[in-house]
């Protein structure tokens, strides 16, 4: 009989344990404050992410998580970097910036959901349905960038890419803070009279590629729209168009409201190239925005050299 | 009476003269007449921005006179027919889909505002009682209509460009307001500000009840319909090209109303030279700000209190 209750105390014992040997060992925990404020537990290298911003997606490529992301953001198809990169498009359409697919994450049981600041409110609503910490990203100025690059960073145990990739930008562009010239510059946005201010990530842009914001002035932390007399009275010596600017050069060059723009009037009018993705916006690879705008306004910096940026840090960042 | 016509004239004409000369870019007198730069500004820019801001009040002056007259209720506006909707779905269909062109954005603006008077009439028009009331409850539906469609576009919307687009264009502006923009509004304010004129004597007789019109021989529903369109085509032109503009189609009536208490042709014109004066006034405030503020954030910082104050008056009365 106590032979009998020793072999079923065994056997009992064994069935407990037996399913912790099929598992992984567990990978600990870690605590972080997301940038909404929010406090958040995740598990370490989470190995399913959902990206439902194309900066984080961005961010989390240069990171080399490619493998990691299960899900990413909806019109995935018109990001030129995916498929340069390898990205399966099928797993876009998990959310906007306005609004996230939360019953659609729920399916893939990620192990990370990463959202744009602007769905912030939900975020804690996502995180219980779906079961999976959220963390809360808005990098939509320098600082706040390079934050959000160090959020995802820890959250995905890849704080040496990281850093390789921050000390690669640093040294990219102090290259040309030692320019002397000060050029001023005016950044037109998705339209020619919508501009950045001095608070907008675009501002550092300009400033990174040793020129002067002339809208400098306005304090909008979005997009500000102006007027053709306050274009002109800024009078930059540079007009650039975004690559989200549906006007060409040539269309700027003939408008006759702008014929009083010295910059009009010297051909200083280009428009921002976009090698797979749109430099303006706080991506990774934004200081190529700023190494491009320098080739145009400093004579002393040659497009030679940003072309041969560009492509170094695409080839060792995303692998293309 | 005429005392008080001058006071308005006179205001208007300071209005234009403050509006000619204020602004981002320093003109003066002598500058527009010898630098060629300053006789650009104040040709292509600053006139053609006062005149719209001049016409595009007086026509909204008007219409809110029209409307209010039609409906015998001092709160109505264009909106009662749920014009602001449909342009606001015409423009949002033109940033989404036609690609951001102002010329493009105005006309579409311009159609959507047309069709969802076409369709509130309609509506209207399928009821066995047609009066005011019926053409109300039909403006509403249509208004809920275009405000589900509006908010569909929205979602549809890039959040960094084509939304930002859309809600910028629903607060108004006249930024963009250059000569090439003159030829969209003045013929279609003058000709439609023209006929009003011509046509005030069937406006008077719809301040009338609708028996008592009819019994003066007045085709009540005709008259109405006609007056209608005529109003709303003065509204559509004007924030096809500016964008929604509010209060001032509701707030000009009532301010002239203030000078003269009989319905008459002076009032009528008084109406629109208020509506011209409001939104000069407004658009001059946006030019002193940093980034240009919408110029609905100037009118309904001037309207909402006058409005009250006026309506506070004549609860007193």
């Amino acid at each position: 009989m106590k032979h009998l209750k020793r072999t079923a105390s065994f056997l009992l014992a064994l069935t407990l344990t037996l399913p912790l040997f099929g598992c992984d060992a567990p990978k600990g925990t870690l605590t972080l404050t997301d940038q909404a404020g929010r406090t958040v537990t995740i598990e370490k290298d989470p190995e399913a992410i959902v990206s439902g911003y194309y900066i984080s997606t961005s961010m989390l490529l240069a990171l080399g998580e490619k493998n990691h992301l299960v899900g990413i953001e909806s019109k995935a198809e018109t990001r030129a970097l995916y498929p340069a990169v390898g990205l399966d498009l099928s797993i876009g359409g998990y959310g906007t910036k306005k609004a996230f697919e939360t019953e659609k994450a729920a399916l893939l049981q990620p192990d990370l959901i990463i959202l744009p600041y602007s769905l912030k409110q939900s975020a804690d609503e996502i995180s219980a349905v779906t079961g999976a910490p959220v963390l809360v990203v808005n990098p939509e100025s320098d600082p706040l960038m390079q934050e959000a690059l160090s959020l995802l960073a820890e959250a995905t145990g890849t704080q040496e890419k990281a850093k390789e990739l921050t000390n690669y930008v640093d040294e990219a562009i102090s290259k040309v803070q030692t320019l002397e010239s000060t050029p001023s510059v005016y950044l037109a946005g998705s339209d020619l009279l919508r501009t950045a201010g001095s608070k907008m990530y675009q501002s550092t842009l300009i400033q990174n590629a040793r020129t002067v914001n002339v809208a400098s002035s306005i304090s909008d932390s979005s997009w500000a729209n102006i007027s053709y007399e306050t274009l002109l009275s800024y009078q930059p010596d540079y007009l650039i168009l975004s690559s989200a600017c549906p006007l060409s050069v040539e269309e700027v060059l003939s408008d006759k409201n702008l014929a009083a723009l010295s910059a009009v009037q010297t051909g200083n009018v280009r428009k921002m190239p976009s090698l797979y993705e749109a430099w303006d916006s706080p991506v990774p690879a934004a200081f190529l925005g700023s190494l491009w705008l320098a080739s145009v306004c400093h004579a002393e910096y040659p497009v030679s050299a940003f072309e041969q940026t560009a492509e170094e840090f695409y080839r060792l960042f995303y692998g293309i | 009476m005429k005392a008080r016509s001058f006071l308005i004239a006179a205001l208007c004409l300071l209005a234009v003269t403050i509006s000619l000369f204020v602004g981002k870019y320093p003109l003066t007198l002598e500058g527009i007449f010898s630098d060629p730069v300053q006789q650009s500004v104040f040709l292509r820019l600053r006139l053609p921005r006062t005149l719209v801001a001049l016409f595009g009040g007086f026509a909204l002056g008007l219409a809110g006179y029209v409307f209010q007259t039609i409906f015998h209720n001092d709160l109505a506006s264009p909106d009662v027919v749920g014009v602001s909707s449909g342009a606001s779905v015409g423009a949002a269909f033109a940033i989404l889909f036609l690609g951001s062109s102002a010329l493009l954005i105005t006309c579409s603006a311009f159609l959507g505002a047309v069709l969802v008077l076409f369709l509130t009439l309609f509506l209207s028009s399928l009821q066995k009682n047609r009066g005011k009331a019926t053409i109300v409850l039909a403006g509403i539906a249509v208004h809920a209509l275009a405000q589900t469609a509006l908010t569909a576009l929205k979602l549809e919307a890039d959040p960094e460009r084509e939304l930002a687009s859309i809600e910028y264009w629903l607060m108004g502006s006249l930024n963009d307001v250059t000569l090439t923009t003159l030829p969209s509004l003045l013929p279609v304010v003058l000709l439609v500000s023209a006929l009003l004129f011509a046509l005030y004597r069937h406006v008077l007789v719809l301040t009338l009840d609708d028996t008592e019109a009819t019994l003066l021989g007045a085709r009540v529903k005709g008259t109405r319909w006609g007056l209608l369109l005529l109003a709303t085509l003065l509204v559509a032109s004007v924030i096809s090209v500016t964008g929604l503009v509010s209060f001032i189609s509701l707030l000009a009536a009532h301010v002239a109303k203030l000078l003269v208490r009989r319905h008459n042709r002076t009032l009528f014109l008084l109406s629109g030279l208020a509506g011209g004066i409001l939104l000069l006034f407004a658009d001059c405030l946006t030019r002193l700000t940093a980034a240009e503020l919408p110029v609905s954030v100037f009118t309904s910082i001037l309207g909402a209190p006058a409005l009250l104050v006026l309506l506070g008056r004549k609860q007193h009365e």
